[in-house]
């Protein structure tokens, strides 16, 4: 955070001493318009910079078949590649289009003034001494500029390069920052940015601009960084604080469910578990949650008395309530951590307030707020399942289906109320509850009202028929072997073989002489022999004689090694 | 003293079990995680094993197999949550496990489990 602050003023500090210097070469257009106009003075001359090596002989400038000279080793260990000097801003300009046609794209002029190097700010300072002392610039010197003003056109003309002295010297020789960042701004977003480089009241506006840009843009990536790091250092800090304080729950935990001097009403006394625990942990929320966490995952791996003193001790603390109010958060993950924990701790007090999330929009609330109505209800009651918002996925089934196992047998509920609920879903899951729990006492209900059943629904109920033997429905259910849903057929014929009589079996016999589809063929070959072997076999054997598909399935049927799996 | 090698992933089970192994008399040396568990098979030579199934690095079929390929006489007792499939704990019964233990279990059944194999009264 501090550091991110830090690089933020720093920033600023940057932007503030770049654009106030920038101001005042606005104010004062001088020394780069004058040269560019053709201005000589004896003092002065120019050099293109090409490149800086710290090798003497750079073999790769050589490529660019270049005229050059190398300057001396510089202080910071760098030979310079340079062009012959000259004395006038033109001649500068053509050694560097030379150089930028030649692929040298980031060459750049350099200033000496009396043999020596020097920037082009030390450059301005000189002329504008002379400019104060009204010394050199005489007359006779501006006129040169004035007789020179061809040549000030070729070096307007130059400058066309993208090229000015004042960019060239200022990114080579003081590079900060700042004009680094802006270069890179510029040529992301492309075009001519050469209006940059130059001076006047719109420009400055510009450059207002973009600097206002690269300002926000930086001061954006610094805060989104300062909170990535803020919010990775909470959450180590916050992991280190759990692992503390769960070897710190090790302890009492393990004193009070396992030590068999403590007994279960011991763990029901509050004092004496805050004795144990401690209270000053019991005050800190974090150490509560982490307790609640151990309690829960110790309660899905024991049971019998330790399980009984887990509970306690969840309830004695308190712990429930913090599991309650969890419930009532407006996040839907508090919401399903706190129904986690009342279900695998068996609380069964809030009943009526889960009762209301049993339609919550969110699929996991909704799960276990389900899921916790069926186990919590005293009166096993159903009801809540008749007038759902959404439909009851599989893997809800799962779950309650796993709750209902838990049951004792004479708990676990008829369902046959299941079997008009809004939702068919819940009806299919009636439907499968009724077969996996071996409620024959539903059947009845169920030939009542079959014919209006959904394909779906009859398809699970003809399973449900299968499985628990259920032949009382055979007649209506023969009725059915039209339809037109392949799946159901196929379930219909099963049913028929398994369940059939004389009846079924002519009913399959008309069936087959009509039928076209490959896989009902063989369904109901198979199940015409299921009923009556003999019969089926002579009968397939005479429809054999016009039907290839029913010749191959019948022989298939017919198969030996079949025959002996089967 | 008998020695009771317990491999157990859950920090809180495995100091729990080890608590309770520990006042019925029992040496117990603790692994959290497979390879550790094997290791500390070959090093402290237990005389009885109780592993959880599902643990880091190999489980627990891995490490029965482990064990099994160099001492086929150390009882060895298998933790397991119910949902677990019915063929993983048949497979380790066919590995050659002792006893099965699932989860949610009562330490106190365990106790009992662990002394009939190590035919103590």
């Amino acid at each position: 955070m501090i550091k991110g602050a830090f690089i933020f003023c720093f920033t600023w500090a940057i932007q503030i001493a770049t654009f106030a210097q920038e101001a005042s070469l606005v104010a004062a257009p001088a020394l780069q318009d004058t040269i560019q106009a053709g201005f000589i003075h004896p003092s002065l001359s120019y050099r293109i910079q090409y490149l800086a090596s710290r090798d003497s002989t750079d073999i790769a400038f050589n490529k660019y078949d270049i005229e050059y000279e190398i300057e001396e080793k510089t202080t910071n260990g760098y030979y310079r590649y340079v062009s012959p000097k000259v004395a006038d801003w033109p001649s500068a300009m053509k050694y560097l289009d030379n150089a930028q046609a030649k692929g040298i794209q980031d060459a750049w002029v350099v200033y000496y003034w009396q043999e020596e190097r020097i920037s082009f700010k030390a450059l301005d300072e000189i002329y504008q001494s002379l400019l104060a002392a009204k010394d050199t610039l005489t007359e006779a010197s501006l006129s040169n500029i004035d007789a020179n003003n061809e040549m000030g056109t070729t070096s307007i003309s130059s400058s066309d390069q993208k090229t000015s002295p004042f960019e060239v010297e200022e990114y080579i020789e003081e590079p900060d920052s700042e004009g680094f960042l802006t270069k890179i701004f510029l040529q992301t977003i492309g075009g001519n940015y050469s209006w940059f480089y130059e001076s006047g009241k719109e420009n400055f506006l510009k450059k207002l601009i973009i600097r206002i840009m690269i300002i926000t843009f930086v001061i954006l990536v610094i805060v989104l960084f300062s909170i990535t790091l803020f919010v990775r250092y909470q959450n180590k800090a916050r992991k280190m604080t759990i692992k503390r304080f769960k070897k710190r729950v090790y302890g009492p935990l393990t004193e009070l469910l396992f030590d068999d001097d403590i007994s279960l009403e011991d763990c029901r006394n509050k004092d004496k578990l805050i004795g144990i625990i401690g209270e000053n942990n019991l005050n800190k929320s974090l150490f509560k949650q982490v307790l609640l966490d151990e309690l829960v995952t110790l309660s899905q791996n024991m049971k019998g008395t330790v399980k009984d003193k887990i509970k306690a001790i969840y309830q004695t603390l308190g712990l429930d309530e913090v599991s309650r109010k969890k419930i009532k958060s407006f996040r839907w993950s508090n919401i399903a951590d706190g129904l986690d924990e009342l279900l695998k701790l068996d609380i069964p007090d809030h009943l009526k307030e889960i009762k209301k999330l049993k339609n919550s929009k969110n699929y996991v609330v909704r799960s276990l707020a389900q899921q916790y109505i069926i186990k919590m209800d005293e009166n096993k009651s159903l009801d809540f399942l008749l007038n759902m918002s959404y439909p009851l996925s599989e893997w809800q089934q799962v779950n309650l289906y796993r709750i209902f196992k838990s049951f004792k047998k004479e708990d676990v509920p008829i369902f046959t109320p299941l079997l008009h609920a809004n939702q068919e879903s819940v009806r299919i899951f009636g439907l499968k509850m009724i077969r996996y729990f071996n409620k024959l006492i539903a059947v009845e209900k169920i030939l009542e009202e079959m014919d209006n059943y959904s394909d779906a629904m009859k398809r699970e109920m003809l399973k449900t028929f299968l499985r628990l033997n259920v032949a009382d429905g055979l007649r209506p259910i023969e009725k059915w072997i039209h339809v037109e849903d392949v799946t159901l057929k196929i379930a219909v014929i099963q049913y028929l073989g398994k369940l059939g009589d004389e009846h079924s079996f002519e009913i399959l016999a008309r069936e087959i002489e009509r039928e076209t589809d490959h896989m009902v063929l063989f369904e109901l070959a198979k199940a015409m022999r299921q009923i009556n072997q003999t019969e089926a076999d002579l009968a397939l054997a005479n429809l054999a004689l016009h039907s290839l598909k029913i010749n191959s399935i019948y022989q298939h049927l017919k198969d030996p090694h079949l025959e002996e799996t089967a | 003293m008998k020695k009771i090698l317990l491999i157990e992933d859950e920090e809180l089970i495995l100091s729990m079990v080890k608590f309770k192994l520990e006042k019925e008399g029992f040496q117990v040396i603790i692994a959290a995680d497979g390879n550790a568990g094997i290791s500390m098979f070959d090093s402290e030579n237990p005389d009885l094993v109780v592993t959880d199934l599902m643990l880091p690095f190999k489980n627990g079929i891995e490490i029965l197999q482990n064990i099994r390929a160099k001492n086929h006489e150390v009882p060895v007792i298998i933790l397991s949550a119910m949902g677990e499939e019915e063929s993983t704990v048949l497979e380790a019964f066919n590995m050659g496990a002792d006893d099965f233990v699932p989860k949610p279990f009562n330490p106190n059944e365990l106790v009992i489990r662990v002394k009939r194999l190590l035919k103590i009264r």
